[in-house]
């Protein structure tokens, strides 16, 4: 075909109608779809990392780490990796997204990727400190948060049971009654083995988390830690601990 | 119209001037046919898919922003076009995620004048490009025998420059090894 002919032809396409430009407004509304998609997308992965972060910090399994190989173990399998996993896609997401975007193809991925994980992060946190989190996980285990309570019920700080924060109330020989935070009455078993960094935190009324295995309402401890008044119900520690 | 930037006669366009992107037509008509033809080397109907490319363009045109240039946009229209024919037509491999893209790389300033002083690599163009993956034939076609600036072929394939550098020069060392050993072989 030499220039003329499919100049022509082409016109003769959009002159007879076989063809239509498409109306501004149709770019402008896909253009505010995207953004749209990555705004909420970034907004999904941002409330899951302060989730987790939050489920970290008021379960008290942060402490396990302290606990020897033992503790890391029972760090790591505590983790709600099916939240972790969820929220890694939508980083995936979003970085195929913003590729869209001269913003994000510009840069190489990796540029991307570990820009938008420390942003994640870095708000994340900033999110962990307000109380929202406090409150509808009050308000799921009340049966009163409707669309989230299942994720709360089901990931959240009650569900995890490696670490059980709560107040000595007897003790026995190496053993202890603990009141947990959530009423249930323990018994919390230990020995030389486990750890106990200060020996004289295992007294009436002290305030403790027990890294262990739970069987029924029988906790065998692989690590005790005193709170020393620095822990929140509901919050975990108070910034700094 | 033939002083007219393509900007200028891409914003006449959009207000409704069929002959205006007529005139696009014609001015880039040739590039996208020489676009066609060296990145879809098994395909034979070029002067059909060079026409989709122009219709594509000018239903999508009130999505160019005149501020920008209209070379990179329409190249991006023809870019997305040829992977799509790819995808349906041949059996070459369409790597979704690019290795390349995902560390930074050192950007190397263009030297399209060195390039086509190179004899051995003007040969190894003229008779090997058909053996390179897509993804490196079409880098290669883009910078080497279209000339464009790497900034817009980065526009184009939507790749960072340095990925765009990194896949010419492993282009180059390619062909060239693909070239010398179709010659040790006649």
């Amino acid at each position: 075909m030499n220039p003329a002919d499919l100049r022509k032809h082409i016109e003769a396409a959009i002159n007879t109608g076989r063809v239509h430009m498409r109306p501004r407004w149709h770019f402008v509304l896909r253009a505010i779809v995207r953004i749209a998609a990555v705004v909420l997308t970034s907004l999904i992965a941002l409330y899951l990392v302060s989730f987790v972060l939050f489920t970290l910090r008021a379960s008290g399994v942060g402490v396990l780490t302290g606990f020897g190989w033992r503790g890391m173990i029972a760090y790591v399998t505590s983790l709600p990796w099916l939240i972790i996993v969820v929220t890694l896609s939508l980083l995936v997401l979003l970085e195929i997204g913003i590729r869209r975007f001269g913003i994000g193809y510009r840069r190489p991925i990796a540029y991307t990727l570990l820009g938008m994980l420390m942003a994640l992060a870095v708000s994340g946190v900033m999110l962990t400190q307000t109380n929202l989190h406090t409150r509808w996980d009050a308000a799921a285990a009340d049966q009163h948060l409707p669309i989230f309570g299942g994720l709360y019920r089901g990931f959240g700080p009650r569900s995890q049971h490696a670490a059980t924060a709560g107040t000595i109330i007897r003790i026995h020989p190496n053993a202890f009654s603990l009141q947990g935070d959530d009423g249930t009455l323990y018994t919390v078993t230990y020995n030389t083995n486990t750890r106990l960094p200060q020996p004289e935190a295992i007294a009436v009324g002290e305030h403790v988390i027990v890294g262990g295995d739970v069987e029924g309402t029988t906790i065998t401890a692989f690590g005790i830690r005193p709170t020393q008044g620095n822990w929140q119900p509901g919050r975990g520690f108070r910034r700094g601990q | 119209m033939d002083e007219q930037t393509d900007e200028q006669l891409a914003a006449i366009a959009q207000k409704g001037n069929v002959q205006a992107f007529g005139k696009l037509v014609q001015r880039y008509e040739s590039a996208m046919q020489r676009y066609a033809r060296r990145f879809l080397f098994s395909l034979t109907d070029v002067d059909d898919m060079v026409q989709d490319i122009f219709l594509k363009a000018f239903q999508n045109l009130q999505s160019f922003d005149t501020r920008r240039r209209f070379s990179p946009w329409l190249y991006r229209i023809a870019h997305n076009h040829f992977l799509n024919v790819i995808r349906k037509r041949s059996h070459e491999p369409l790597p979704f995620f690019d290795p390349d893209a995902l560390l930074p790389h050192p950007v190397a300033p263009d030297n399209p004048e060195r390039d086509r002083q190179d004899v051995e690599l003007q040969r190894a163009i003229a008779t090997c490009l058909d053996k390179l993956s897509p993804v490196l034939r079409e880098t290669v076609v883009l910078a080497l025998i279209e000339e464009l600036p790497h900034a817009d072929i980065s526009e184009i394939l939507h790749i960072p420059i340095g990925t765009v550098d990194v896949r010419l020069s492993r282009a180059k060392v390619k062909l060239r090894h693909l070239c010398h050993h179709l010659a040790d072989h006649l």
